[in-house]
């Protein structure tokens, strides 16, 4: 019987971690409806102000701070004051930055990085020069960790699709990227039901468009 | 035993489902009662919390109890904690948040200096504007010239601050002394700094009052920061209209290394383009430097910085000035630097830096049949301990060793004899400078410069204060006060080895007003020099012929305006500095307003980011009023003035990508319009059959410069 109670308690005590566990994938999934259907700028505040809390209870989980951070970009590429702007991008990339200390080789967290940098270079054009190097850096960094993560190319798609074509840049030029970042949105699963999982929808957008463009 | 666990079970249960629900509502502020929306309320430790509304309202639920903390926390402004009890009933929170002090807001001490750093700090010059002020052509002093205190003198180059020659400003790479950061000169012709602005992330140019850390700067203060590890491994080659470099870096995991190689020839552009120097052999230098990053245990980074360059050229000049007689003047020179810095965490509280720099500089000088020498060598060490003690006082301190030799020949063709001289020492000196934190809105500096002259064995205390107060949220005022010596100039010292430091006193008060990426900044200030030397004539061999009775004062007014926020892509900054300045030294009578300087000077600098051509275009003007220069003649004269100086710059860059990397053309235009230059004059050396002396402008060597280059990364 003394068995039995100790049985007993590791089923408990499982039960509550697992509990645990489930307790925080529900917690995520609800709020990655609730950003997946966000569209004003307070929707995403309120996304991120959800992931930022569960992130700062779960101090072990990168996907928490993955998608705090996310939503603070998505709202820093909306039409708002430049200093908001620097201060959400400021924001995301420190949360970029702790989910890397978990995580120091996870390609999606560079993605983002990835993004951040491009916010950056937006607001600040006279740094782009420099800030170049880094993204260049993570962008081969990224490649080499995970060639399959499909948000590698289309980040960098969506910034030669964005760049001017006098310079080398504009939907044709993007074209075969497009179709690269495609290829692996086609084969790509994600590891579990939190894992970043976006981008095809955009993705097929921008290849509807360069697709068009070379027509 | 089996119903012990169904009890357990079901207590467990028990305790899920009987939870008891509160509800946690308020209201978020800030300081000025103004509502917050967005904020983010959470019981630390749970899911549970609520965004603010637009009202700045919140409301949500929970199911845990007893003492738990209440976190809000808002873009911007500190995080509130505050410990609640669910267990009993809660009234609606009245929360405020305090805004955030950054970096902005921070209050520091800003009195004579102009701080640049890495990128998301409120910055005066990133290496970016160094590398596209059109005027500077890429030089680092160049750019530095577009602030306020700095003096325009195009027939010399380097940095005249504040009523300072070019040697009262002294260099130093990652705090370590630089003893020729500039190439070597040809008479009336600018000299540049031998290092690219691209090696450095963040200049420091102090124009007075600077701390304890600096020693033998009678003037000013330049500390440019090298790069930490490089981010990746990646070439690029440069090609110009006056030479091509190359640079190639690799990194390892925990290492870097970087080496640039570059090779300059003007023949090309002085054989198209018309020069005021007949030049029998075109200017040509080589020149490379090494960059070493290894990163030890936790926070520890080595830094190697090295470089060498030589550089030859051969032209005929008149010494005199007259044009009638001249003289054929060869010259090459070699330099040598190396430095290597430690930084070190030793502890929670304290981190160590330690540096060794050294130095070797020669330059050979044909002057006809007759043959000038120098060389200099120069060994600096230092070690400097930073105490973060708390939250209130920080403390610096450290000590300096540094030896100089300097040797000097002339071999006169004439007589056939060789003169020889030189001398060489070594100095000490030990700091200690507190920083102390009174408050939120006031802070101190505080320190002490101790050195020894081996030379003449003079033991020397020297003070440093500075003091900087909040008068609002984005503006402050700050005071600074200090005491410099600076051993008197090579050329002096040969002869006379009696001579004292020359001494500057400094009085500095500054006011800065900053938000948004806009500057304003004004400074007076008063600055009495003592122990200047004095001579009967240049290069006289008799030591009874040097003295320190010299001295002299400056004072003016300094206004700065940047503004990059304003128009979307335009940034632009204007300095405009007010000086008046006396000295008797050197072979003076009465004390005079040196030649170097000019009572008014504007300068102003645009940069236009055109997004939609990827080009960026960038826009000088400067402005100077006349300059005094003097007739040998009447050594007790006024003097006359020489007409203002006006140049307007352009350089236009565009970058573009190329075979998957990017690649940049660079057009730089140095005075576009064709103003009319004069920087001086020189008064012919003996007078004609009437008893005058002719007059002789000094002139730039062009009446433009155009630099066009082509720059890729691979």
């Amino acid at each position: 019987m003394k068995r039995m109670i100790v049985f007993a308690l590791v089923v408990l005590m499982a039960g509550a971690v697992w509990g645990q566990n489930d307790k925080f994938t529900n917690a995520m999934l609800a709020v990655l409806q609730k950003s997946g259907e966000a569209q004003t700028f307070e929707e995403y505040q309120d996304a991120a102000n959800s992931f930022a809390r569960i992130a700062e209870a779960e101090k072990g989980e990168w996907t928490p701070l993955y998608y705090a951070a996310l939503n603070n970009l998505m709202m820093s590429f909306m039409d708002i004051d430049p200093g908001q702007k620097e201060k959400l991008i400021e924001l995301a990339q420190s949360q970029i930055d702790a989910g890397l200390k978990l995580k120091p080789e996870e390609t999606e967290l560079m993605v983002l990085k990835i993004l951040s940098l491009y916010g950056r270079m937006a607001l600040n054009p006279m740094d782009a020069m420099y800030l170049l190097g880094d993204v260049n850096t993570l962008i081969d960094r990224a490649t080499q960790l995970n060639p399959d993560n499909p948000r590698i190319y289309l980040e960098q798609a969506e910034a030669m699709f964005n760049m001017p074509p006098e310079f080398g840049g504009g939907a044709k030029a993007a074209l075969p990227l497009l179709e690269e970042a495609m290829e692996k949105f086609n084969i790509f699963v994600p590891d579990s039901p939190l894992a970043p999982n976006w981008g095809r929808d955009r993705c097929e957008i921008l290849l509807r468009q360069a697709e068009e463009a070379v027509r | 035993m089996k119903r012990m666990a169904e009890t357990l079970i079901i207590l467990f249960l028990a305790n899920v489902f009987c939870a008891a629900q509160v509800t946690i509502r308020g209201q978020v502020n800030d300081e000025d009662g103004l509502p917050l929306p967005g904020a983010n309320i959470m019981l630390k430790g749970t899911y549970d919390g609520a965004t603010t509304d637009t009202t700045g309202v919140f409301s949500f639920k929970t199911v845990e109890s007893g003492r738990q903390t209440l976190m809000v926390s808002f873009i911007g402004y500190k995080t509130w904690e505050q410990e609640i009890n669910l267990d009993d009933t809660l009234p609606p929170l009245n929360i405020v948040l305090e805004e955030q002090p950054g970096e902005i807001r921070a209050v520091v001490i800003t009195a004579g200096a102009f701080d640049s750093g890495d990128l998301s700090r409120p910055v005066v010059l990133k290496p970016m504007d160094i590398a596209t002020t059109p005027s500077a052509v890429g030089d680092i002093y160049g750019a530095l010239t577009t602030l306020p205190g700095a003096q325009i003198v195009g027939n010399e180059g380097g940095l005249f601050v504040r009523g300072g020659e070019g040697y009262e400003t002294k260099t130093f790479i990652d705090g370590m002394q630089v003893a020729n950061p500039y190439m070597s000169k040809l008479p009336d012709l600018p000299t540049r700094s031998r290092f690219s602005p691209i090696l450095f992330t963040g200049t420091t140019f102090s124009t007075g009052g600077y701390s304890a850390e600096y020693g033998q700067a009678l003037s000013s203060a330049v500390n440019l920061r090298t790069t930490g590890l490089a981010d990746q491994s990646q070439g690029s080659v440069s090609v110009m209209s006056v030479g091509v470099s190359g640079s190639y870096t690799h990194r390892w995991d925990k290492a870097s290394l970087s080496g640039t190689v570059q090779y300059i020839n003007m023949k090309p552009y002085y054989s198209i383009v018309r020069q005021n120097i007949d030049y029998i052999r075109y200017p040509e230098q080589i020149g490379g430097t090494v960059l070493f990053r290894q990163k030890y245990r936790k926070n520890g980074l080595l830094k190697v910085f090295g470089s060498f360059d030589r550089g030859t050229s051969t032209s005929s000049y008149s010494i005199s000035g007259d044009g009638a007689s001249p003289s054929l003047i060869a010259q090459n020179s070699s330099n040598y630097y190396l430095n290597a810095v430690y930084n070190d965490k030793l502890s929670q509280k304290w981190n160590v830096m330690t540096g060794l720099a050294m130095g070797l500089n020669g330059t050979n000088l044909g002057i006809d049949e007759n043959k000038l020498t120098e060389k200099a060598r120069s060994v600096d060490q230092r070690v400097t301990l930073t105490g973060c003690l708390s939250d209130k006082l920080k403390l610096r301190m450290g000590e300096e060793i540094s030896s100089y030799s300097y040797n000097w020949s002339y071999y006169a063709h004439d007589s056939l004899q060789t003169y020889s001289a030189g001398f060489r020492f070594p100095d000490y000196a030990l700091f200690a400078e507190p920083e102390i934190n009174i408050n939120d809105r006031f802070v101190a500096r505080a320190g002490v410069r101790g050195e020894y002259t081996s030379l003449t064995d003079e033991w020397q205390l020297v003070p440093r204060l500075s003091v900087a107060y909040h008068t609002g949220d984005y503006s402050q005022v700050s005071l600074a006060y200090g005491m410099f010596r600076q051993r008197p100039e090579d050329s002096y010292l040969l002869f006379s080895h009696d001579l004292q430091s020359e001494k500057a006193t400094h009085l500095i008060l500054n006011y800065q007003y900053e938000l948004n990426d806009r500057i304003f900044r004004a400074e007076v200030y008063r600055k009495w020099y003592n122990n200047l030397v004095k001579y009967q004539s240049e290069f006289n061999p008799d030591p009874a012929s040097y003295n320190n009775s010299g001295n002299g004062y400056a004072q003016g007014i300094e206004l700065f305006w940047r503004d990059s926020r304003t128009i979307p892509d335009l940034d632009y900054w204007i300095s405009y500095s007010y000086i008046h300045s006396e000295r008797n030294y050197k072979d003076y009578q009465l004390a005079r307003v040196p030649s170097f300087i000019s009572t008014h000077t504007i300068t102003s600098v645009a940069k236009y980011f055109w997004s939609r051509a990827n080009t960026y275009i960038g826009l000088t003007y400067m402005h100077a009023s006349p300059k005094r220069y003097y007739n040998p003649a009447q050594p007790y004269s006024e003097g006359d003035a020489t007409k203002a100086y006006n140049d307007l710059s352009l350089n236009i860059t565009w970058i573009t990508p190329m075979l998957g990397s990017y690649c940049a053309f660079l057009l730089n235009i140095s005075n576009l319009p064709g103003f009319e230059q004069v920087y001086g004059y020189h008064y012919s050396p003996n007078p004609d059959a009437g008893g005058n002396y002719t007059l002789y402008p000094i002139i730039p060597q062009s009446k433009r410069l155009i630099v066009i280059g082509g720059y890729f990364i691979f």
